[in-house]
């Protein structure tokens, strides 16, 4: 039993927020399971499945705005979990847990998903092409390419690290110096807005600019719009068709 | 305290300063969104969003400086 304690002791504590999380969405799946059963089809959504149709709708709405339409299937849900973890990541720092985004671990988790993503959608669209872009703009950048391979994983997950981190810096700061003062009667005062804005706020900030990077970073992978592809292809063909009726 | 520990103190305020070039860049940002909004109010919504955005991504400069600054703290301290 003293070898399980301390083996837990290791576990970070942010990994119980990370669980708390994962098993919220998991409820929320299977709530919105439910709800969904007792809706009827001619009118409009209620409850929950409401809420859950309004997020999927943001979800493919943004994903459509930058990608092509045959991304939504797989690439949606990567996204909503994504959003789902990192929002409810951060505003768990009100309930008295530690919020799950102020490991570095679990935010370089998030930005390793995406990077891996990046990198075989990348590999996969170009085939063997995609090592071109290590010898460009010439063969002697090979290692100055190979560096800066690195730079969006660092910089995504550190972003939402740092960004958790300062609020969490901040708000312990209020709350020993204002520990002090009058009893710490005027600690509620001052710390209830600034948990608004470093929790709630900045976590959905947050959220959407880890989304809205990660769709920019994989639309520079695709080479072209597959739609357009094909409009450009069957316009080749009328312009073709029209030559040679002339 | 020796006076590596204070130096090392002193490293790590300056390199909280980043945060003036994160604050300069959120204000350029926030201004031109104005002067946008003034032009065209009917794109007053996108161009908020666009604007959170932005500044969300101007202001991961400053708090890298505020990383340095906590692996300093850490190191040193």
């Amino acid at each position: 039993m003293e070898e399980l304690i301390d083996s837990l002791k290791i576990v970070q504590v942010q990994t119980i927020s990370f669980f708390v999380v994962f098993l919220l969405g998991i409820v929320f799946v299977i709530a919105v399971n439910i709800s969904l059963k007792k809706q009827s089809p001619l009118k409009a959504t209620k409850g929950i499945a409401w809420i859950a149709e309004s997020f999927v709708g943001w979800i493919d709405g943004s994903l459509l705005e930058v990608l092509p339409k045959t991304w939504k299937k797989n690439f949606g849900p990567y996204l909503g979990a994504q959003v789902w973890i990192i929002f409810f990541g951060t505003i768990i720092g009100l309930t008295g847990l530690p919020a799950a985004t102020s490991s570095f671990s679990i935010t370089l988790m998030l930005a390793l998903i995406t990077f891996v993503m990046i990198h075989v959608t990348a590999a996969r669209k170009n085939g063997l092409g995609y090592f071109k872009r290590f010898l460009e703009p010439f063969p002697v950048f090979l290692p100055v390419n190979l560096l800066a391979m690195w730079a969006p994983l660092i910089s995504l997950s550190a972003r939402l690290f740092a960004n958790v981190l300062s609020g969490a810096i901040l708000i312990g700061l209020v709350y020993t110096g204002l520990s002090g003062i009058v009893y710490g009667a005027i600690t509620p005062i001052v710390a209830v807005p600034l948990h608004l804005y470093f929790d709630l706020f900045v976590g959905a900030i947050q959220a959407l600019v880890f989304m809205s990077l990660t769709l920019l970073l994989i639309q520079q992978e695709i080479p072209d719009d597959e739609e357009e592809v094909k409009e450009v292809k069957v316009k080749k063909e009328k312009i073709i068709a029209v030559k040679e009726t002339a | 305290m020796d006076v590596g520990t204070g130096l090392a103190l002193i490293g790590a305020g300056i390199a909280v300063l980043t945060g003036i070039g994160a604050g300069i860049g959120q204000g350029i940002a926030a201004s031109k969104a104005c002067e946008a909004i003034g032009r065209n109010p009917e794109a007053a919504g996108k161009i908020r969003s666009t604007m959170i955005l932005g500044i969300g991504l101007a202001e991961t400069t400053g708090l890298y400086g505020l990383l340095v600054a906590v692996l300093i703290l850490f190191m040193k301290a």
